[in-house]
């Protein structure tokens, strides 16, 4: 093998590991694909604003759960927190953060429902979730549960077909816990 | 409540929920774009490539895909060209699409060959879609060759907007980057 030739493969080797966010994130839209659910964005909503947040180690990516008897949307967020570099990525692996946050939105337009709405939000705006637990939160006509967790991103890709079962089962299990914490409130 | 205090809010709630469908289209219109890369990545991941590069500032959008098993790469980047719902309505989503295939390769002439080329190509008027242009990543040994075009995206995202025809667009892509191999190719045996 020439030298460039050595070079290159270390570089690639570099790059690999530095991509598997990205990697990550691909894989996970393919699979909500698989449910019929398209992106509709790769940006964050911060009261009530979409701000862009998609680049190196951080992504936001939101889908739209159509047919879903409950969801309207889905917002991941991928936070890596280590395994960009060679030597985090052996001593600590390619951890990251997953926060999850599924939105119920209903339509409310009489004046009573409105009334009722606000009562609530006002309830929970001071309530903050503990890791692993969901948080719900009303913002005027949505009301939104969050899960976040710690996670492995190498458990998921990278894997073959094992990885992708993984991140299959972790995806639709904390949507169904999402769903599940949301349900009380669809109306 | 009286009956005309119900009439009142019957107005209101239709009101209201007219606007609800009238934000719902532009709403769509703004995302369609991302609807659309999305598919783009779903469809590649779909043929066993890896998503490795995701750039996105809501407006332009850019991602590049690795196969593992041979190491090629392809890059897809998107330029949303009509994105309110007035200019949708007139001319329908159109997007400023650059398609592009890379190869690593290890011989440092070609990718010497492929810079020149790159840089050169930097004083060509590209505004013009269907120009092949050669573009060299010296840090990771990759050359690519890419090509602007102009898409309609009404074609590829189904009746409603929201159901991406994934088949379709992985068909249309491949068959971009056949060409673009063959070009590729091409220019790296003479170089």
């Amino acid at each position: 093998m020439s030298l460039l030739g050595m070079v290159n493969k270390f570089k690639h080797k570099g790059e690999i590991r530095e991509s598997k966010d990205e990697i990550f994130i691909g894989e996970m839209i393919y699979l909500l694909s698989l449910q019929g659910w398209p992106c509709i964005g790769f940006t964050r909503k911060i009261m009530g604003v979409e701000v862009t947040a998609t680049g190196a180690d951080l992504q936001n990516v939101r889908f739209r759960t159509l047919n879903d008897p409950v969801l309207y949307s889905l917002h991941v967020r991928l936070d890596r927190k280590s395994g960009s570099g060679a030597l985090s990525a052996a001593l600590i692996g390619s951890k990251a953060t997953l926060y999850m946050t599924g939105e119920v939105k209903n339509h409310l337009a009489d004046p009573d429902d409105l009334v009722n709405q606000w009562a609530t939000d006002i309830k929970n705006i001071l309530k903050f979730p503990l890791m692993g637990q969901i948080k719900v939160n009303h913002e005027l006509n949505s009301i939104f549960a969050e899960k976040g967790a710690v996670i492995d991103i190498d458990q998921y890709v990278l894997a073959g077909e094992q990885g992708r079962n993984n991140l299959n089962a972790l995806l639709l299990g904390t949507v169904n816990e999402l769903r599940e914490g949301l349900k009380k409130y669809k109306k | 409540m009286t009956g005309q205090t119900e009439a009142y809010e019957a107005v209101f709630v239709d009101l209201v929920q007219k606007s609800w469908k009238m934000f719902g289209e532009m709403d769509h219109a703004t995302r369609v774009d991302d609807i659309f890369l999305g598919a783009v990545i779903a469809s590649a991941v779909r043929l066993g490539r890896c998503l490795i590069d995701l750039e996105s500032d809501g407006t332009s959008h850019f991602v590049r895909f690795e196969d593992m098993s041979n190491r090629s790469r392809m890059t897809f980047r998107l330029q949303h060209l009509t994105p309110t719902l007035m200019a949708a309505k007139a001319h329908g989503h159109q997007a400023n699409v650059t398609i592009g295939v890379g190869r690593l390769v290890s011989d440092l002439g070609k990718l010497w060959g492929a810079f020149k080329q790159e840089f050169k190509s930097a004083f060509v008027m590209q505004d013009e879609p269907g120009i092949v242009t050669l573009d060299a990543d010296m840090s990771s040994g990759y050359i690519y060759a890419q090509i602007p075009l102009i898409w309609n995206l009404d074609e590829y995202l189904g009746d409603n907007g929201w159901q991406p025809d994934y088949e379709k667009i992985a068909s249309h892509i491949y068959c971009c980057e056949v060409s673009l191999y063959k070009y590729l190719d091409g220019r790296l045996k003479l170089a």
